[in-house]
């Protein structure tokens, strides 16, 4: 059994969380000499791990707990169909995973690929309506707070922001290591007044805990963070001789 | 709510549009205590200086403008949130007192405390024995 190493984020108590577009290649069969890999869900309490079981080249089988609203049953086993085109991976792993990767790439104009998004969006949006058991406990459903966080990037550094708002500073804790920066705090509720009569409840309080792995290295000593109006912005500069190792080699001609 | 809660709620009914952004609903927490009305809305990116809050008639209108976190020259590598503008009305009744309003803003959160007027606070009323 073999271990897919990165998952893309941290939710406090929840059971679930994403993989990365790092180790979405991982996935990947042709990888694998053996047809079962094992996917770890991370929690900041406990770790749920997953064995998948690739059924064939294209399809794997994750033994989530799923249950049919209209019989009232769980089934214990769903078929995910991996394709070695990216964007409809994604697609088909999104059901139960935070809705992290907005696609960059479109096919837009390729009508093949259009219908075929079409006919993905289709079973998404079946299968949601199973009320996948993780998502039913996700950080969401539990009324939990979750920020949001937008990751750019050029050659030298990336920008990281995350919405953190009602968020003190003193209660925000950023780690960095090579290859992945790691949000925590609490959002609190303030308690001052007992005797709250509640008309609207929208916002959301609670403790989280965001794992975002980056795909170059970084230098983690010199990362900077500020905290402004509610929002969390951490530059990172990238490691400039990690990427100069690819040295480019002349070839003489004879 | 699931999905409510990854995303910013856009709100279509805003009129009069200058700036070319989005505006969306912020989320907000309204409680009530003996003595007043407290509205808490979560509005990222927000300061004392871009926030709008204004009373017209009995229709309490709140407006944030977030100056932008476009940053150029970067690709972006994932994206959760947009940045827009916020804006949300309510309706007061006539139990508020409204001079006394009052706003503060800190850490993206704005914070309203609308009193109630002294004719409609619970009043004991003393019996006197006969």
């Amino acid at each position: 059994m073999k271990k897919l190493k990165k998952a893309n984020c941290t939710y406090p108590a929840g059971v679930f969380c994403g993989i990365s577009p790092n180790s979405r290649r991982l996935l990947d069969s042709s990888t694998y000499s053996e047809n079962i890999a094992s996917l770890i869900f991370r929690g900041s309490h406990y770790d749920h791990q997953v064995s998948v079981h690739f059924v064939s080249e294209t399809w794997v089988s994750l033994p989530l707990l799923m249950r049919d609203n209209s019989t009232n049953q769980f089934q214990d086993a769903m078929l995910l169909k991996l394709e070695s085109h990216e964007e409809v991976m994604i697609m088909k792993v999104k059901n139960f995973l935070p809705e992290i990767v907005r696609k960059t790439r479109t096919d837009v104009d390729h009508p093949f690929y259009s219908l075929q998004r079409e006919m993905n969006s289709l079973f998404d949006s079946f299968f949601r309506g199973f009320d996948v058991a993780p998502r039913g406990l996700s950080a969401d459903a539990m009324g939990m707070f979750t920020p949001s966080v937008d990751v750019k990037e050029n050659e030298k550094e990336f920008i990281i922001k995350a919405e953190l708002p009602g968020v003190e500073e003193k209660n925000i804790d950023v780690t960095v290591t090579n290859d992945s920066v790691t949000i925590k705090g609490e959002k609190k509720e303030e308690k001052e007044d007992k005797d709250k009569n509640y008309y609207y409840m929208e916002r959301s309080y609670g403790s989280f805990c965001r794992v975002i792995p980056l795909d170059a290295e970084i230098e983690s000593g010199k990362a900077q963070a500020s905290f402004k109006n509610g929002i969390l912005d951490i530059k990172i500069p990238k490691n400039q001789s990690s990427k100069a190792k690819g040295t480019k080699v002349s070839i003489k001609a004879a | 709510m699931s999905d409510k809660d990854m995303k910013k709620t856009e709100n279509t009914t805003v009129t009069e549009k200058i700036r070319n952004v989005k505006t969306f609903v912020p989320r907000v927490d309204i409680y009530e205590t003996k003595d007043a009305l407290y509205l808490v809305a979560d509005m990222p990116g927000v300061d004392d200086k871009t926030v709008d809050v204004e009373l017209e008639k009995n229709v309490l209108t709140i407006a944030g403008r977030v100056e932008d976190g476009k940053v150029q020259d970067y690709n972006l590598v994932f994206s959760e949130y947009e940045v827009g503008d916020y804006e949300r009305t309510f309706t007061l009744s006539d139990e508020i007192d409204r001079d006394k309003i009052k706003a503060t803003v800190k850490q993206g959160v704005l914070r309203l405390e609308l009193p109630k007027a002294e004719k409609v606070k619970p009043k004991k009323i003393m019996i006197n024995a006969a």
